[in-house]
């Protein structure tokens, strides 16, 4: 039996047949045991050991710490170095183990996790051995690049995502070097793609991650020169990934780009149509800035060129990839801040729309609605913003709402008609 | 087993491993091999934070806000010492330091503190290693270093 699901189906079932005397004992734990060698699985009982086994690992560790902490004060700086070094050279011995042995991911994610523990140990104690006062930034930037060969060694995601938690610390230090994050947030960049493009059991958790290291990069890179080209580039090309997940019949839950990437649109699209200051270009920008904003950048747009012709060429990718271009024209002689917020206002209409007529032609009511969303969106803005009387608020008002029910109401019935 | 795969891994996380050595190891010999140049800077007062907890109500708007201050938790076993550095240019600008003792050693030792202008003579030396780091070294009181007994430690 292939399917796995079915597999743990049955499994669960053997209990209840049990009782209900369709299978006997022996039977039943035949089955048992040829389920579990099917799924590779260990009997339920592994894991209330394993559970007690790492409770217990963990107090062991935490004793040895408050042990190591009542007679540190009374050891010389050398003992102290050497308590400091035995993680590390414990995660040697664990890490050619690993190795070597060929163990368990579960071992592989303890090695790679415990030997990057051990050298962030070994990195920050000597300051506090020599009651120096060393450089908090330093250490925690050289903690974050010794982690990351091990994660690749290891092939570990738990210390991936300890490290995409890290990065964020990295933007909490005003004088951190704009490349040193613009290269942090690269450098994880093939270890998601390893997982997120093959048939990882981890790919789910690393698309999460990977909206975590695109709205770091963002943050910390894509506004140091032009913000409007760097978030609608990243929201574009996350909107064209998470329509090919859609495509593929993902489910909501695994296919979080989707998601988060219209709902950053629509708020930027709403920004870039109300207000000028969000085609601001930084001209005080730094080299160093620049060049970490270009890294960002451009990473961005060629997975946005590698992305297009992965998808059905149609009207709603070709205003998606729009959204990219446009940031752009502001570049043309002529072209200034209040042209660009008419040319979005305009955009978010002819988006909105084309995302609904896309929607009922395929019946898909996802589309459907992030145009009526869009279209809403560019009402609720305009609404607050022009200088129009309230009677004329009001027609407008009414007119939108009888037209946005109406159709909603030859939506549903297509919808229906299609059904049966 | 020795894998061509396993051989490329045990010899990257061989290299990395030794790669990382290079920081720890750096800073250790600049403590250990490098002498620091040591100054010492006069103690102007010295105080002990012995406050367990505070609570401090903050009017704000309509709203009584109330802080809870426990520098018993920050600043626990240690001696705030104001100081004035020496005029020389490679000396670290220093306004005070928290010295480490425990509370008992602090309050022990803190009636024999006096202020330079009361005829005091408390000095603390500062050690500068050639990285641009800088450490507390001994306390001293009319010349002799004050050296709190270890706990823990039996005499022989």
């Amino acid at each position: 039996m292939d399917n796995k699901e079915e597999l743990r189906w049955l499994l669960s079932e053997v209990p209840n047949l049990r009782r209900a005397g369709v299978l006997d004992e022996a039977n039943a734990e035949a089955l048992e045991k040829h389920c579990l060698g099917e799924l590779d699985l260990k009997p339920p009982q592994w894991r209330f050991i394993y559970t007690l086994f790492f409770i217990g690992l963990g107090m062991v560790a935490a004793g040895c710490v408050l042990c190591v902490n009542n007679f540190w004060y009374n050891l010389s700086p050398h003992w102290q170095l050497a308590v400091c070094a035995v993680p590390a050279v414990l995660s040697l011995i664990v890490g050619m183990v690993t190795i070597l042995k060929q163990k368990t991911q579960l071992w592989r994610e303890f090695t790679a996790v415990l030997t990057a523990v051990a050298f962030g140990l070994l990195i920050a104690m000597p300051h506090q051995i020599y009651h120096t006062i060393g450089s908090w930034r330093e250490i925690y930037v050289l903690t974050l690049f010794t982690a990351l060969p091990f994660i690749y060694i290891f092939n570990s995601i738990a210390l991936t995502t300890v490290y995409v938690v890290m990065l964020f610390g990295l933007s909490s230090w005003q004088t951190s070097h704009p490349l040193a994050g613009a290269f942090a947030a690269l450098a994880i960049l093939p270890m998601l793609h390893i997982h997120i493009s093959r048939t990882s059991p981890d790919r789910v958790w690393s698309r999460y991650l990977m909206i975590a290291v695109a709205g770091f990069g963002l943050y910390y890179c894509g506004f140091n020169w032009y913000p409007a080209l760097s978030a609608l580039a990243t929201a574009g090309t996350m909107l064209y990934a998470g329509w090919i997940l859609s495509e593929r019949n993902e489910r909501y839950r695994c296919n979080p780009w989707l998601t988060v990437s219209f709902v950053s649109m629509l708020a930027l699209l709403a920004m870039a149509s109300a207000d000028t200051r969000f085609f601001q270009i930084e001209t005080d920008a730094s080299k160093a800035a620049l060049w970490a904003y270009w890294l960002f950048t451009g990473a961005v747009l060629a997975t946005n060129i590698r992305l297009f012709p992965k998808s059905r060429l149609d009207a709603k990718r070709i205003c998606t990839g729009l959204a990219v271009l446009l940031p752009l024209l502001i570049f043309i002689p002529g072209v200034d801040a209040r042209i660009m917020k008419i040319v979005f206002n305009v955009y978010l209409g002819v988006y909105g729309g084309v995302l609904m007529l896309d929607g009922f032609k395929r019946s898909r009511l996802l589309t459907y609605n992030g145009g009526i969303a869009m279209v809403l969106m560019l009402i609720l803005c305009r609404f607050f913003d022009t200088e129009w009387s309230r009677l004329a608020r009001s027609i407008a008002f009414v007119a939108i709402g009888v037209v946005l029910i109406a159709a909603n109401f030859i939506f549903f019935r297509r919808r229906f008609k299609v059904g049966r | 087993m020795l894998t061509k795969t396993n051989i490329t891994r045990i010899v990257a996380f061989t290299l990395v491993f030794a790669g990382a050595l290079y920081y720890p190891v750096r800073e250790v010999l600049y403590y250990e091999c490098e002498k620091p140049t040591e100054y010492r800077c006069k103690v102007v007062s010295a105080e002990l934070n012995d406050k367990e907890f505070e609570i401090r109500p903050k009017v704000s708007g309509r709203w009584q806000w109330v802080d809870y201050i426990f520098p018993r938790a920050e600043k626990a076993n240690k001696l705030l010492l104001r100081l004035r550095t020496p005029d020389d240019p490679g000396a670290p600008r220093l306004n005070f330091v928290y010295y480490p003792m425990s509370r008992e050693f602090a309050k022990k030792i803190l009636p024999s503190f006096r202020s330079p202008a009361e005829g005091g003579n408390a000095e603390l030396e500062i050690k500068c290693y050639p990285n641009g780091r800088w450490s507390i070294g001994d306390l001293l009181i009319d010349g002799k270093p004050v050296k709190e007994p270890k706990v823990g430690v039996i005499a022989p």
